[in-house]
């Protein structure tokens, strides 16, 4: 069995956890990472061994899915804070919503969360995130301090009542 | 103090909290922070989000991998790629067109496309396998009628399905896995679509069921495979016909029998074909 190939098959799970938190359907999720390794295998003369094929792959995979968004004519969901805001904080919403983690990482805006968990999840270091998503790195540092800033909210959850400012409804 | 925050920047903080800050910055992030109990407190914080995350994100099993995202399943398609790409610059234009042909045959003979399916048609095979565990679950556990019509009447069954359904069914020959017709029944899918369900069972009385239907917006799909609890299920298209073998039984086994049901449908169909 060859190094790419051999390598490959140990990247799986990790593009499948990641592919699942674009999507939170294991289903669609595993249609993604099937997508991505068909072009992987097709496309494996273009990896440059000893470069880090996890990454490679990941690169990989996130332009598939920004493809396939653009296909759908939906675009990523970015972080327009004020609505983030107005909709994730609702009262209503019971206090132990608010301390799930899986709640709130569904909450974050795609943009942050895909970064926050390239980062945290995935190991990846923040230049090889940059690569990942192709944009510069200060693009990835200032997501990765909102997505902390916004969890933080999300995770005190009640701590919102203190903080009206953050509830403010468009 | 003034003149440590401008040196030491949010982003040393970020990589602090990552494990990802330079050891020469190592000594001075560490005094701040420990200078700053605001500063300390949002580390903190951040340490145990990531905490969080990673037991979060980490104690689900992703290493279960479906069938469609095996080796087996992926390097199948991915030899019949090659065949069609490789070196394509050197080669004159009827190279590529004789390997894509070659390429279609391999396709066609293997049961599934070589290209990425488009989204629809895997959104069509999720429907349809979820339909295919429902139907299971609701007839597998019946005791007094499980099947419409039985197996004493498998010419009628078979006969009034394939009209319904508006395609000569075929029935596979389980017997090698000990598994015998028990019947079949008439189902609706969504949009008043019909399919037709056939029951096997083995001298345990454990059951699977074999489900068909037809529609238009099918197209070909390769072999997937779907877990549901216990209940396991593995689909195909082909052309606009959907087949799927659900059952409560070891994955395994289960593929080596939906790969044997493949087959011979197959071969049955190509008869029928031949002899018309």
């Amino acid at each position: 069995m060859s190094i790419f190939i051999n390598e490959l098959e140990q990247c799986i799970p990790a593009l499948r956890r990641y592919a699942y938190t674009l999507f939170f359907n294991q289903d669609e999720a595993d249609d993604l990472v099937q997508d991505c390794l068909e072009h992987a295998l097709h496309k494996q003369s273009l990896w440059k061994p000893g470069t880090s094929l996890r990454a490679w792959l990941f690169t990989m995979q996130h332009n598939l899915y920004v493809d396939q968004l653009r296909k759908q004519g939906r675009q990523p969901k970015m972080d327009v804070e004020t609505d983030f805001l107005s909709h994730s904080l609702e009262p209503e919403k019971s206090e132990t919503l608010l301390h799930d983690i899986n709640h709130c990482i569904q909450q974050l805006p795609e943009d942050q969360r895909q970064v926050l968990l390239l980062v945290t999840v995935e190991g990846f270091t923040y230049k090889e995130v940059s690569r990942i998503i192709s944009s510069p790195i200060g693009t990835v540092m200032s997501r990765l301090s909102r997505a902390r800033k916004t969890l933080q909210i999300l995770m005190d959850g009640t701590s919102t009542t203190a903080t009206p400012i953050l509830r403010t409804v468009k | 103090m003034n003149d440590k925050l401008t040196e030491i920047q949010e982003a040393d903080l970020h990589a602090y909290v990552d494990k990802q800050l330079a050891e020469d910055k190592l000594q001075a992030v560490e005094a701040f922070i420990k200078e700053n109990p605001e500063i300390a407190k949002k580390v903190a914080q951040w340490q145990q989000q990531n905490e969080a995350i990673n037991a979060f994100f980490t104690k689900d099993d992703f290493t279960t991998i479906p069938e469609k995202l095996t080796l087996d399943h992926l390097k199948t398609s991915q030899s019949a790629q090659r065949t069609s790409t490789n070196n394509t610059q050197n080669r004159p234009w009827y190279y590529s067109l004789a390997a894509s042909l070659l390429l279609m045959t391999i396709s066609a003979m293997a049961g599934w496309t070589a290209k990425s399916l488009s989204h629809a048609s895997r959104t069509n095979g999720v429907n349809f396998v979820n339909s295919a565990i429902s139907a299971y679950q609701v007839f597998s556990v019946e005791k007094q009628h499980p099947v419409e019509i039985s197996a004493d009447k498998q010419n009628h069954l078979v006969a009034w399905l394939s009209k319904r359904i508006g395609h000569p069914l075929q029935l596979p020959d389980l017997q090698k896995f000990n598994y015998k017709l028990l019947g079949g029944r008439l189902l609706s899918m969504q949009k008043g679509r019909p399919a037709a369900q056939f029951m096997f069972e083995n001298k345990q009385g454990k059951r699977l069921t074999l489900l068909v239907s037809k529609n238009p917006s099918y197209h070909d799909l390769g072999f997937n495979m779907k877990k549901d609890n216990k209940i396991n299920t593995f689909y195909w298209m082909d052309s606009n016909v959907a087949y799927s073998i659900t059952g409560e039984i070891n994955i395994d086994k289960l593929r080596q029998l939906s790969k044997v049901v493949y087959q011979q449908l197959k071969q049955k169909q190509g008869k029928q074909v031949a002899a018309l």
